[in-house]
């Protein structure tokens, strides 16, 4: 007898979520209390909208971004959306090169969908068991350092996974990433394709089973096959249909990709994505695994030369990679004046202005915009990811974004760092902020202090995103926050080799 | 299943109790979520509740909040662990709204909690209230309802109960997401009653969530007069909430026409959705268009934050892409603005022809949408008031005292005649036809060599340039430059376009 379904999988096979897109003015004017569960809190997300807990009535809205790119007059739609939200409006860049959207009420679905589509945006499919927004490198086609421009790539992936035979109930999220330079660290991603040669030919090798989650985290590993970039879309639509057919409904903490290869062995895994592959009429190559992936990430920040001669991107740090609708529709218009309208956002939460000539760096760099998003940040700042934390997450324990700028500019005051060092902030075990590759990850807690529960933090050590990639390992399981600011600046001291400013009293 | 931490319970494998971590430890997280989840034993948990041996902390709670029955909650509310309502009301914030709407967790708490609340001592009773707030149903909208017009008509009082009325700022969000109909006017009084900023702002909030469910007549002209408002923070808001409403355009339209702080006033314009334009013009041989005109589009839609094409009559209608219908669709119309300046065949058979193309256009466009769309059709430019004093005020000052002459394309028709003896009359002189090709000019006498020639066309045109270059050129007086080269002309029309709906 089959299993019965759980309530998730039996809400995704009773409908659809993309089902609602023609309703959305209707469920509006119904109000979104009297949604049943399963729509407001499961198939809503199909579109990409999120109800929050934390502000009830005040939702989410995710974008995908293929490559974390887009351009002027599509992030001018989005500032206004989230300026409709006065002091609910924000917007957060997530580690997946995408933007969401925070404050929202059900009322601005409709319109606000409309918009996007208007302007070449979705939302489609961001949330929940989907492929989510799929990254790429930030600097493509404009990287001087780049082996693939990944753009196309990427685009083309999306436009196959959501075509209309494209999957629509998985088991699990699944995340896609597609590697161009020696930096693409990709493996945290269910599916990684990292630039590798074979025969003398550039191509992808495939990685498969990387996750981050409450109870299990994984690298990729390789998948032993390797694809020119042409096969990139058929084969990702291999592996989702595979996975939406044999993938674990039962559990659903044990049904990410990597536990299905566990359940069929490497070998037999492969055997099985390959019969999928075949049946789309493609055949891949048998690979070894080695790639062109050789270092950790750059940030791209500050002013930097592109591959094209005179122009120039220039990275701007956001800080934990929050966004109010001011600064987004001044991005937009900076990006207009002094460049050619493109923005990107990169994994690290932070943006860049792209094709800017030589001679409009001076004007950019005078603007007062980057009063607020610096393009030289301190070495702490530059690199810090943090999840959205408890201000719009029930999960988190903490408030993790605004801790994080808080430690860490107070940090910054303290201390002068050789070198940027990466800090993870994610508000529970979940991992959202990815805290297992940082330098320093730092995941929320509840410790005792003084008598008292107070807010914490457990962390992590060692994660390395280079040559020889490591998960970070845990080093302090409670550092109540009133201590985070001392524990951390002797960690730092002693081995990121800080200094003390002798200035700071 | 010996030694096995699972046990089997009606068919389902449910881990065997462990103790629960302490607050603080590893393990806590994990073990909350797995009884969030129904993967552990509930039974041993209300019991240790019920004895005391466990302490109703909010995380617990949380997780409880969608396993237990009504016979559990019952009991639990009973006991002494719900002697403190803190720990209650943060575990309810936290789970509830994404609980509240299940009816299994509706059938165990709702009636329980109505129950307990009514009778709880008086100074818990707004604390249980808030946790009750949770669940949609009339009975709790009608003591939410009196609670806060208690409230509210004591903070009118002069010895109000600020502390009180701090305290249940939660529950005005809370009345609003009942969505009755009936609290609209409560709401909307205690947004606009002076009072504490934050129980205003927590009216308004209220009014936000439910804002679908409010009668329009009641709601837009609260808002307007929040709109106005000392407060740029709730005046913010309306203006916001107004955007949003049905036919929310004219009502903020009207708003326009009011005064309003400096910070509400950009906003308001930003609200304020422009139609797309099409600027209809001449053009040239070939639908060649002036570059002049598509510089001229270019700084009115980054004005109006809205689409501007040009069509030129000699050639194709542009291409309206998908960003113009939208923007159509929003603002609830397209505007045609025929920059011609004199009513010749164009303006008399061309333009009804052309706005009959673009109203089928936005029909096919967005039909599915089926919104009540508005083509707006401007008389043609030489029309307007405005622009016959701008072009006295002009050309007075290109001439600069030098005696000048206007001319004008050859004209048919009584209408045309009538028009330019009109414009005789406003230009205090007659005007000159253009000669025909193979005719020289014969300017009128007093304009002689020195005398200004001022060929009535916006852009350069055929008939400016035979009048500064070739056989026909007249001798040497200067010519006026096309007039949109005039910074009085182009700043003109710039305004007046950007201030079209």
């Amino acid at each position: 007898m089959a299993a019965a379904l759980s309530k998730i999988e039996q809400a995704k096979a009773e409908l659809c979520g993309l089902e609602l897109a023609p309703r959305l003015a209707e469920l509006a004017a119904q109000g979104w209390d009297s949604l049943d569960e399963a729509t407001l809190t499961i198939r809503l997300k199909w579109l990409g909208i999120f109800f929050r807990p934390v502000t009830p009535g005040r939702f989410m809205v995710r974008l995908r971004l293929p490559n974390g790119v887009i351009n002027a007059d599509q992030l001018a739609v989005l500032a206004d959306a989230v300026d409709r939200c006065g002091e609910w409006g924000s917007a957060d860049i997530t580690t997946r090169q995408n933007l969401q959207l925070r404050g929202l009420l059900l009322e601005d679905m409709a319109p606000l969908l409309s918009a996007m589509e208007a302007v070449g945006l979705t939302s489609r499919q961001s949330g929940h068991d989907n492929p989510r927004n799929i990254t790429g490198n930030p600097f493509a086609g404009m990287d001087p350092e780049e082996l693939v421009d990944t753009r196309p790539l990427v685009e083309a992936i999306q436009r196959r996974l959501l075509a209309a035979d494209g999957p629509r109930n998985l088991p699990r999220k699944f995340n896609i990433a597609v590697g161009g330079a020696p930096d693409s660290f990709l493996l945290h991603n269910d599916l990684a394709f990292l630039p590798a040669e074979r025969a003398g030919e550039l191509g992808f090798t495939v990685m498969v089973g990387g996750f981050f989650s409450a109870q299990r985290n994984e690298l990729a590993i390789p998948l032993g096959l390797w694809l020119r970039g042409e096969q990139l879309p058929a084969f990702s639509l291999a592996v989702l249909r595979h996975f939406e057919r044999c993938g674990n409904r039962q559990a659903r903490n044990k049904s990410r990709l990597m536990y299905l290869v566990d359940e069929l062995g490497l070998e037999g895994y492969r055997e099985a994505v390959l019969a999928e592959f075949t049946s789309l009429g493609e055949e891949a190559a048998p690979h070894d695994g080695q790639h062109l992936v050789t270092r950790a990430p750059r940030s791209g920040l500050g002013v930097q030369p592109q591959s094209q001669a005179g122009l120039h991107w220039v990275g701007l740090s956001v800080p934990v990679g929050r966004l109010d609708a001011a600064a987004m529709a001044e991005l937009a218009a900076v990006a207009r004046r002094h460049g050619s309208g493109e923005l990107r956002f990169t994994e690290a939460q932070n943006v860049l202005i792209a094709n800017v000539p030589a001679d409009g760096l001076e004007a950019l760099l005078a603007e007062p915009l980057l009063q607020r998003l610096s393009p030289t940040p301190g070495a702490l700042m530059a690199e810090a990811v943090s999840c959205t934390g408890n201000r719009y997450c029930s999960f988190a324990l903490i408030p993790t974004k605004t801790t994080a700028q808080a430690v860490v500019e107070e940090l910054e005051r303290r201390l002068e760092l050789p070198h940027a060092v990466r800090t993870h902030w994610t508000g529970c075990p979940n991992a959202c902020g990815q805290p297992y590759m940082g330098e320093i990850g730092l995941m929320g807690a509840k410790a005792r202090h003084e008598g008292q529960m107070v807010e914490a933090v457990k962390l992590f050590l060692g994660g390395d995103m280079g040559a020889d990639p490591q998960l970070a390992e845990l080093h302090d399981k409670g550092v109540p926050l009133v201590q985070l600011v001392p524990v951390l600046e002797t960690l730092l001291v002693e081995r990121f080799g800080a200094r003390r400013r002798t200035s700071v009293g | 299943m010996a030694g096995s931490p699972f046990t089997v319970e009606g068919g389902n494998l449910l881990r065997e109790f462990q103790p629960l971590a302490a607050p603080g430890e590893s393990d806590r997280w994990h073990q909350l979520q797995a009884l969030r989840r129904g993967r552990l034993p509930v039974q041993p948990l209300i019991d240790q509740l019920l004895s005391g041996a466990l302490a109703p902390q909010a995380d617990l709670l949380a997780a409880l909040w969608g396993q237990l029955d009504r016979a559990a909650v019952a009991c639990l509310l009973a006991s002494a662990a719900s002697a403190d309502p803190l720990p209650w009301l943060e575990a309810a914030r936290q789970e509830l709204p994404s609980l509240a709407m299940q009816p299994r967790v509706i059938d165990a708490w709702l009636d329980p909690l109505l129950e307990h609340q009514a009778e709880a001592a008086e100074g818990l009773q707004p604390i249980w209230l808030e946790v009750l707030a949770h669940f949609q149903d009339p009975r709790v909208a009608q003591r939410l309802r009196r609670c806060v017009l208690e409230l509210s008509r004591s903070t009118a009082a002069p010895s109000g109960q600020p502390d009180a009325q701090a305290a249940a700022l939660p529950l005005l969000p809370l009345l609003g997401r009942q969505r009755q109909r009936q609290d609209a006017p409560l709401l909307l009084q205690c947004s606009l009653d002076p009072g504490p900023l934050a129980w205003r702002q927590a009216a308004l909030e209220g009014v936000a969530l439910g804002l679908s469910a409010w009668p329009l007549p009641l709601l837009i002209p609260a808002l307007q007069r929040l709109a106005e408002d000392l407060s740029p923070a709730l005046a913010s808001q309306a203006v916001d909430l107004l955007a949003r409403l049905p036919d929310g355009q004219r009502s903020l339209r009207w708003l326009a026409r009011r005064r309003l702080d400096p910070a509400v006033e950009a906003r308001l314009l930003r609200r304020l959705q422009s139609t797309p334009v099409v600027l209809v013009v001449h053009g040239r041989q070939g639908g060649e268009i002036p570059s002049v005109y598509i510089d001229l589009a270019q700084q009115l839609a980054e004005r109006r934050r809205a689409p501007v094409l040009v069509q030129a009559l000699t050639a194709a209608a542009p291409t309206a892409d998908a960003s113009f219908w939208h923007q159509v669709e929003r603002a609830g119309g397209l505007t045609l603005v025929p920059l011609l300046l004199l009513p010749g065949e164009h303006v008399r058979r061309d333009l009804p022809a052309l706005a009959g193309a673009w109203r089928a256009a936005a029909e096919a466009a967005l039909a599915e949408r089926g919104p009540r769309l508005s083509l707006r059709r401007q008389p043609f430019l030489g029309s307007w008031p405005a622009w016959q004093a701008l072009l006295v005020e002009q050309l007075e000052h290109a001439a600069a005292g030098r005696p000048w002459v206007w001319l004008h394309h050859p004209l048919q028709g009584r209408l045309a005649q009538r028009y330019l003896q009109h414009l005789a009359r406003v230009l205090g002189r007659m005007g000159l036809a253009a000669p025909e090709p193979g005719q020289r000019l014969a300017l009128p006498e007093g304009v002689g060599t020195t005398g200004l020639l001022v060929p009535l066309a916006l852009a350069p045109s055929r008939m400016a340039e035979s009048l500064t270059m070739g056989p026909l050129a007249p001798s040497s007086g200067p010519v006026l430059p096309p007039l949109l080269e005039l910074p009085g002309v182009r700043t003109f029309l710039l305004d007046r376009l950007e201030a079209l709906a």
